[in-house]
């Protein structure tokens, strides 16, 4: 007899392992089987003793120390030119890294973001590739620029940042005590960065305090574009775009479209803008107390005006001044291609009233609420 | 109204259902963080003589990376084969993160006995293990099902019957020649 059947060696197999073994040699003789069949059943049933321990247990159940926290083992570690000196951070994708490596007699500190070991499949490279491609025509000064990216010894690719050490943007305010003035020119820096982003048609979508730092000297620098977006390009070779997207967003200060896992363009940037400037100016965020959950965000952005700031005013900016900040929230960025002038970065900064509102108005100082129309379900806030 | 998280999720589990090879890649970023706290969370409590459920750690991990509304699971089989999966790519890189030599040792260290040999050999052991499925995966997909769901998922015989749509007894017949299959596959790995 001839051929090669795997289903019946198994069957013949599984049976001869429920007899004594001394019993196997006579069934096997008698089950017909190829002489290429039996000489794999007798290869295999010839291990039947010394296998029989193995897989006895789930995996988990004697490799618990596996678990265990350790150090981390890059730390010391050389990563192209730089040295890594310690963790930054974490997120989903990647770890963030201070390293530093000599330019000249110099110390050059970077923050250095590493794909995970884990992570290191085709389309996570490529989610990472792309933020680091984002960075790369970013120029502005205040957002943190790329200084070099590689590839470790074993495949592992990084890029390194210019590391910022500097607070974030909220944190700052509070330590140096900033009037409204102040953290208004602050956050107008944070749009321009914002704006340039834009204009090169990169929304950055996680636009929140934690994301803008401010140096010692005063200079805001926008970070992280990890779930960046680059508008109308590349978006179906992206496949996994959405994935870190979502995983990542931050609800309070993610928009309405974001937090319903619509489309995004730039008008969830502006949202998010709108959100830090409230933040900025009154110590709190318009819908804090419903961000355990997106839907009571979305239904409270649709539904009600958020408290006035200067109500929730308990630090530095001044009161006797009152500016409404408005924001049209509710309406889907459909609205931004309406004839009507759309926000951009740069007029929420400079206090216009656009389509999507959330910016200031200076000149409207006394008229809370003058920018309010119910029916497009604005936000208005006077300070 | 779906929390976009959950609907991505539901999203990656359809396309993991209907045979996308890419998916379980792609939903490791969402539970990868929660499922290693919950792992040393729930094993800094048992006991070692406790068996471990690791489906009940990919549950809790699922649970909480989704406080509304939850995850949209096909079936229990559905759930049953992701946990296992994703309990296997966890346990591997863990494996890779303790230092393990591709082909550590001679000595195949896969049972609950091995349980006081040093790490680095059982490490070692896992990868091993790991790389033989992956070509048993290529002769005979059911074994190697079988074998992921009860080694690293730590499913019983009748959940993996009701996963895979076959009888029990399959399983249990399925589990003991792949056994061998692989005893033998790491024995001729680690000359």
């Amino acid at each position: 007899m001839t051929g090669y059947d795997r289903e019946k060696i198994n069957d013949a197999v599984a049976d001869a392992l429920t007899m004594e073994a001394a019993e196997r040699a006579a069934f096997l003789d008698a089950a017909q089987l190829s002489e290429t069949e039996r000489k794999e059943a007798d290869s295999l049933l010839s291990i039947a003793a010394a296998a029989d321990s193995i897989l006895d247990a789930p995996a988990i159940s004697f490799s618990k120390d596996f678990f265990e926290t350790n150090a981390d083992p890059l730390v010391g570690k050389l990563i192209g030119a730089f040295t890594i000196l310690g963790e930054l951070g974490h997120g989903g994708m990647g770890a963030v890294y201070l390293a530093s490596r000599k330019v000249g007699a110099r110390e050059q500190r970077v923050a250095l973001k590493l794909l995970r070991r884990e992570m290191n499949t085709s389309l996570l490279r490529e989610r990472f590739r792309h933020e680091r491609e984002i960075l790369a025509i970013l120029e502005h000064p205040n957002i943190a620029k790329l200084v070099d990216f590689g590839t470790t010894e074993d495949g592992i690719p990084y890029f390194a940042m210019e590391y910022i050490d500097g607070k974030p943007i909220d944190a700052y305010c509070s330590a140096h005590s900033l009037g409204r003035d102040e953290r208004l020119e602050l956050f107008q820096k944070v749009c321009s960065a914002v704006s340039a982003a834009h204009r090169s048609l990169v929304v950055h979508r996680d636009l929140k305090p934690s994301n803008i730092l401010v140096t010692p000297d005063g200079t805001p620098k926008l970070l992280d574009f990890g779930i960046s977006k680059i508008l109308e390009t590349a978006e179906s070779e992206m496949p996994a775009a959405t994935v870190t997207k979502l995983g990542a967003m931050t609800p309070g200060y993610a928009s309405p479209e974001q937090l319903r896992g619509d489309s995004v363009t730039t008008a969830a940037d502006i949202y998010s803008l709108g959100v830090i400037l409230f933040e900025l100016l009154s110590g709190r965020r318009p819908f804090e107390a419903q961000e355990k959950d997106p839907r009571l965000i979305l239904k409270a952005v649709a539904e009600t005006d958020p408290p006035s700031p200067s109500s929730l005013a308990t630090e530095g900016p001044g009161q006797e001044r009152r500016l409404p900040i408005s924001a049209e929230a509710s309406s889907e960025a459909k609205t931004l291609s309406t004839p009507q002038r759309p926000a951009t970065a740069d007029n929420v900064g400079n206090g216009e009233c656009g389509q999507r509102r959330f910016g200031l108005k200076r000149s409207a100082a006394t008229s809370t609420g003058s920018c309010s129309n119910r029916s497009q379900k604005n936000l208005i806030a006077g300070i | 109204m779906n929390d976009p998280v959950n609907a991505e999720i539901t999203q990656i589990l359809h396309d993991w259902n209907s045979g996308d090879e890419n998916a379980s890649e792609r939903l490791l970023p969402f539970v990868y963080d929660e499922l290693k706290r919950q792992a040393r969370y729930l094993m800094s409590r048992e006991r070692s003589d406790h068996t471990l459920q690791p489906t009940a750690l990919v549950h809790e991990a699922f649970l909480r990376i989704s406080k509304q509304g939850g995850v949209n699971w096909q079936n229990r089989s559905h759930f049953f084969g992701v946990a296992s999966r994703l309990m296997r790519q966890i346990l591997v890189d863990h494996a890779r993160q303790h230092g393990a030599a591709k082909r550590g040792t001679a000595a195949i260290h896969l049972s609950i006995d091995d349980v006081t040999v040093p790490a680095e050999a059982r490490a070692g052991s896992i990868l091993a293990l790991h790389e033989s499925l992956e070509r048993l995966e290529k002769l005979d997909k059911k074994q190697a099902a079988v074998v992921e769901m009860r080694f690293f998922g730590g499913l019983s015989n009748a959940e993996i019957a009701e996963a895979l749509g076959v009888s029990e007894r399959t399983v249990v017949r399925s589990f003991s020649v792949a056994k061998l299959w692989l005893y033998r596959d790491l024995s001729d790995g680690a000359e």
